[in-house]
């Protein structure tokens, strides 16, 4: 009996309409041994990396001192299903403390998969505590170097004191028929500041929830993200920003790809509390869908009970434009690459707003190499 | 027609005016020149009757009546005009319907007989020129979507339109380019009348080119401490302010 | 308001104190719903045998069903044993005797909306022997909508005079057990309105004067069907911007539409029933299953709807868009104040080819209103070439109010294109002031900034209806700002 069985949403659980974990529960799941994993197997890093193998912290490369922890089991009623699994069956909490007037540079958390025959199921749980004005770019990665059909189920907490800087990159890589969970949970003081990129690629069920809580006045966030999910392939993003005082500022824009047999999930809340005025909150949520078979749900939702606000959001289905295919085609540009050519238009939008070079870059390589045709793209470029 | 004695308020808590004294007659125009943060846009707000304005001392009379104890509207419909220095846009509320909606009320107010579409529209059109504003900005909600330029003509266009005793121009001239500028001071000069008084508020003397003020007027800290002839103004241009503020620190 | 309600409570607990007459034949059920009510309300309407079997199959699903449970309304507890699941019109001897005994309130209301005085009286449900306009308007308005071959009566008589259609479209597009409120109607409806327009029909005249003053009463289960054949074209104008004397605290109404090949039913609601008092007390809870379906190509259906009133709305009325090329609409209005809540939205599947779906829905929270939008727009994979627009406004009017959004957009096809906007806006001081300036009134630039956001839903309704539609948010917004 899995033991992930007893913390699986319930039916009918409205934060997981579009999504179910209930397979998982006809799953055999090990738990991690303790695995090794050749170091020239992982991709280079874009800093300081922590690697996490099979959920376990295994290394530390130029990292900053990090601790180990009981896990947080303690969760508000409203925390969603998964996440509360996370603190059910947690074994331990990786904590990291940015020290304040600090830039702590890049660091890397790099999530492996090894390469192993029964699946492993894995509770990783860390927790980021970033000092008064210090800076930090946390990179949350996850790649697999099998094919195993594993459940990663990730939680990270954030406290983000007064006028420091966040930017957070995640690129999931995840193997073919993973699944994957991951909550994160920022709560940002005064002047503080959280940028977030996700990307994601890889894994079968995925499903990330990104909380930001605005706590102190003048907080912001910014929130990114690309969807390009394929056969087999559903990618869910749940965020959730809250406005608890004045002052506070968020947008956010994510876009999904979806190919044949795939679908997209996006569920973007901005909560603006009672007297938290001069709120300025955009959204907007744009799908492409590249193929019959192929599904985007979205629903971006506003919950405000202040008046002095400026919210807005947008949502938008659709296909690749008939007229600019055409259009491209008169050129004599075949149809896969200007298809691809669009379609790197629609997400170009997003992935330009990666700050990190490096990152960027490769982000950018792994979605190109998912375009029918990419050639003309690379000159452009 | 306007008399202000020993004029005190507040705004959130800090004194803004502490003690200003003015006198306007009517036919007369007023320019009151100041550097930032001197309370210029103070008087004519709380001449206007902005909330949040706290009157703590002093008088103001418009027409021997008490001005500071009439509701905005009331003001507005015995004839105080405020041109906002940064109008304010209403979404979905169209222009022209607005202007019929506030011609009115002030005709009501004054016993007179509201005008009907046809006389409003007749009247509207031969006043719009003065500005030369686009006409179809009548048709679009209230300077939504209006450049800053066509903001401040639509302001003076209104004023043309409802035809006030006393007129406040709160920093009209700012944000415009020179060929704006001259439009709104042609529209402005136009509506000079010997019925009618003009309380200038501005920063710079450009507006004072085009528009002759009678008198010349320096706040300074809230109060009025120089007054002068029209040259005044060209003097402040050249010398700044700082000197009245000296000269009013030692007298 | 309150006056009234405490004469209603009065009323009530005497006729209690009094006790019931379980005898069939007499005018009212005692309070409480088993199966013998059932049968004693399908008895006392002479229905065939099928409708009986009909609702109690309803009954008995919603016997099964959970309470709903909704994240965003404060709601009691209804007790659905303490209603009286029928009685006959109230005897004129409870009634008021003349305009004199009726809560002042609603005279002002009445007053200000510009009811002339006969139809105040209609509304407040003074004892008037006959309404002697209304007979004669009545028989004006029979009389052509027969020579155009129109349908127009109670459900009541619809069952008995034409069985044959109503069996025939009744419950195929709310099925009886669709929701919590559908199945509960299903079972125990007693009457409504029912409309057939024919093959070709161009139905001739608005159908609302008429409903106006005489679809009043038909209780709080009311049920509604209209069928549009193929190329008939009807207007239908629900409710009445005049508060109603209503004693019913739960209203829960299903209002079914059929359009057939290239048929167009257009359908506005004013609902303005009692919101509660200030500080929240009373008010009617409207849950209301509106759905229309395009069942032929090209065929549209319109909702459009100003909702001021209750003290909770919940109501979304649907287009299932079955026929390729159908269209559907939905356009709403919904204002909340002192302590309404309002969950309202649409929702708009699209199942044919080329289907097209827009949605305007504006929502004015004011004092501590709480107002939802909720919305479902669902392409299935068949429907290649769907198109829907939506755009979800909220404006606030004060700190104490609430504005929520919650649209859901399930996409299955890669040939649709559906595109949502939301925005908020408030009344600002700034806007207040710069009206007043020019010489408007505080309440008049409320009301003016308040049409001019709603305009694009106004211009959907009848013209007499746009303006009352006016005025009325203008009533239902006293006190609101200052």
């Amino acid at each position: 009996m899995n033991a992930l069985v007893d913390w699986l949403p319930r039916p009918g659980d409205e934060a997981y309409k579009y999504t179910s974990f209930a397979a998982l529960a006809r799953r055999k799941y090990a738990a991690p041994a303790p695995g090794t994993v050749d170091a020239a197997q992982l991709p280079a890093p874009f800093g300081a990396r922590l690697l996490f193998v099979d959920g376990r912290l295994q290394d530390r490369d130029g990292a900053p001192e990090c601790g180990s922890g009981a896990p947080h089991r303690d969760l508000p009623e409203s925390a969603t299903a998964l996440r509360k699994m996370n603190a059910a069956l947690a074994t331990e909490s990786i904590t990291l403390d940015i020290p304040p007037d600090t830039d702590a540079g890049v660091i890397e958390l790099l999530f492996a998969s090894s390469d192993h025959a029964t699946p492993v199921a894995s509770y990783p749980q860390v927790t980021v505590t970033v000092g008064a004005n210090a800076k930090v770019t946390l990179v949350e990665r996850h790649v697999a170097l099998g094919e195993a059909q594993d459940f990663t189920n990730l939680a990270i907490d954030m406290q983000v004191a007064r006028g420091a800087c966040v930017t957070h990159i995640a690129l999931q890589q995840g193997a073919t028929g993973a699944a994957l969970a991951t909550g994160l949970h920022a709560t940002l003081a005064v002047d503080a500041q959280f940028d977030s990129h996700a990307v994601h690629l890889g894994g079968a069920l995925v499903r990330a929830d990104l909380t930001v809580t605005l706590a102190g006045r003048g907080a912001r966030c910014a929130l990114y993200g690309v969807h390009l999910p394929g056969m087999r392939q559903h990618i869910d993003t749940h965020t959730r920003i809250e406005h608890m005082v004045r002052d506070t500022t968020s947008v956010e824009e994510y876009r999904a790809v979806v190919d044949r047999g795939g679908r997209s999930v996006f569920n973007g809340k901005v909560f603006v509390a009672k007297g938290a005025d001069g709120t300025d909150a955009q959204q907007f949520n744009a799908n492409l869908l590249l193929s019959e078979q192929a599904e985007a749900d979205t629903k971006p939702e506003l919950e405000i009970y202040a008046d002095d606000v400026k919210c807005a959001h947008g949502a938008t289905v659709g296909k690749l434009d008939e007229a600019a295919m055409f259009y491209l085609r008169t050129r004599g540009i075949g149809v896969e690459a200007a298809r691809s050519v669009l379609i790197w238009a629609f997400v170009e939008t997003v992935l330009t707003k990666i700050p990190l070079a490096d990152a960027r870059r490769s982000i950018e390589d792994a979605v190109l190499a998912r375009l029918p045709d990419a050639g003309l793209i690379g000159e452009f470029r | 027609m306007l008399k202000i004695e020993n004029l005190k308020v507040r705004v959130a808590g800090q004194e803004i005016l502490k003690g200003l004294d003015l006198e306007v007659n009517a036919g007369e125009v007023h320019a009151i020149m100041g550097p930032n943060g001197s309370g210029k846009s103070t008087l004519a707000h709380v001449l206007a009757g902005r909330p949040g304005y706290e009157v703590t001392g002093g008088s103001a009379l418009y027409e021997g009546r008490d001005l500071l104890a009439m509701a905005p509207e009331e003001r507005a419909r015995e004839g105080v005009f405020l041109a906002f220095q940064y109008p304010v846009e209403i979404p979905g509320v169209n222009n022209v319907y607005f202007l019929k909606a506030a011609i009115n009320a002030v005709r009501r107010h004054r016993g007179e007989q509201e005008l009907d579409a046809m006389d409003f529209l007749a009247l509207v059109k031969e006043r719009i020129k003065l500005v030369e504003l686009d006409e179809s900005l009548l048709n679009r909600s209230i300077n939504e979507g209006f450049s800053g330029g066509e903001k401040k003509r639509n302001e003076i266009f209104q004023m043309a339109v409802l035809e006030p005793k006393l007129a406040l121009l709160d920093e009209t001239d700012s944000g415009l380019d020179i060929d704006a500028l001259r439009v709104v001071a042609a529209g402005i000069n136009a509506l000079r009348s010997p019925d009618r008084a003009m309380v200038l508020v501005t920063h710079y003397q450009r507006l004072l080119d085009y528009v002759k003020p009678d008198v010349v007027h320096v706040l300074s800290a809230g109060r009025i401490v120089k007054s002068g002839p029209p040259e005044l103004a060209k003097e402040l241009e050249t010398r700044g302010y700082d000197w009245v503020v000296q000269e009013a620190r030692s007298a | 308001m309150s006056t009234r309600n405490e004469e209603v409570d009065k009323l009530v607990r005497r006729e209690y104190a009094a006790g019931f007459i379980t005898d069939v034949e007499s005018d009212t059920l005692p309070p409480g719903l088993d199966d013998d009510v059932i049968r004693a309300i399908s008895a006392k309407k002479n229905e065939p045998a099928w409708l009986l079997e009909w609702r109690l199959s309803a009954f008995h699903h919603w016997q099964t069903m959970p309470t709903p449970n909704w994240a965003h309304l404060r709601i009691e507890p209804i007790d659905y044993q303490a209603i009286s699941y029928f009685s006959a019109p109230k005897s004129k001897k409870d009634a008021p005797k003349s305009l004199d005994e009726v809560d002042p309130k609603l005279l002002e209301t009445y007053a200000k909306l510009g009811i002339p005085l006969r139809e105040q009286e209609m509304l407040a449900g003074v004892a008037v022997d006959a309404v002697f306009d209304s007979v004669s308007v009545a028989t004006t308005f029979k009389g052509k909508l027969k020579d155009a071959g129109v349908i127009f009566c109670s459900f009541s008589d619809a069952v008995r005079d034409y069985p044959e259609i109503v069996q025939q479209y009744l419950g195929t597009v709310v099925p009886p057990g669709d929701n919590y409120f559908a199945a509960l109607n299903s079972a125990v409806f007693t009457d409504g309105s029912f409309v057939f327009v024919p093959k070709g029909v161009r139905c001739p005249m608005e159908l609302s004067t008429y409903f106006r003053i005489n679809a009043m009463n038909t209780g709080q289960f009311e049920r509604t069907l209209i069928v549009a054949e193929e190329r008939a074209t009807v207007s239908y104008l629900e409710g009445c911007t005049a508060p109603m004397r209503d004693e019913n605290q739960l209203h829960a109404a299903v209002v079914e539409l059929v359009a057939l090949d290239d048929a167009y039913i257009k359908y506005s609601t004013v609902q303005n029933w009692y919101p509660g008092d200030e500080n929240g007390i009373g008010g009617i809870y409207n849950f209301v299953t509106k759905r229309g379906e395009c069942r032929g190509p090209r065929s549209k259906i319109s909702w459009t709807q100003v909702e001021t009133g209750s003290a909770i709305t919940w109501k979304y009325p649907s287009c299932v868009l079955t026929g390729d090329d159908s269209t559907g609409e939905f356009y709403s209005v919904a204002l909340t104040n002192n302590w309404q809540q309002a969950d309202t939205g649409t929702k708009m599947i699209h199942i044919g080819r080329n289907t097209k779906s827009t949605i305007v829905s504006k929502g004015i929270s004011a004092g501590h209103g709480q107002n939802a939008y909720r919305g479902l727009v669902k392409v299935l994979p068949s429907a290649e070439g769907a198109r829907n627009y939506t755009q979800c406004d909220s404006l606030l009017i004060g700190k104490l109010c609430g504005a929520h959004t919650f649209p859901y957009i399930e996409v299955k096809t890669p040939h649709a294109v559906v595109e949502h906007e939301a925005s908020t806006s408030k009344i600002s001081d700034e806007q207040l002031f710069y009206c007043r300036q020019r010489g408007v009134s505080e309440e008049d630039a409320v009301n003016m900034i308040v049409n001019g956001f709603c305009k694009d839903v106004f211009r959907e309704l009848p013209m007499e209806f746009a303006v009352e539609a006016q005025k009325l948010l203008g009533v239902s917004l006293e006190g609101a700002v200052g």
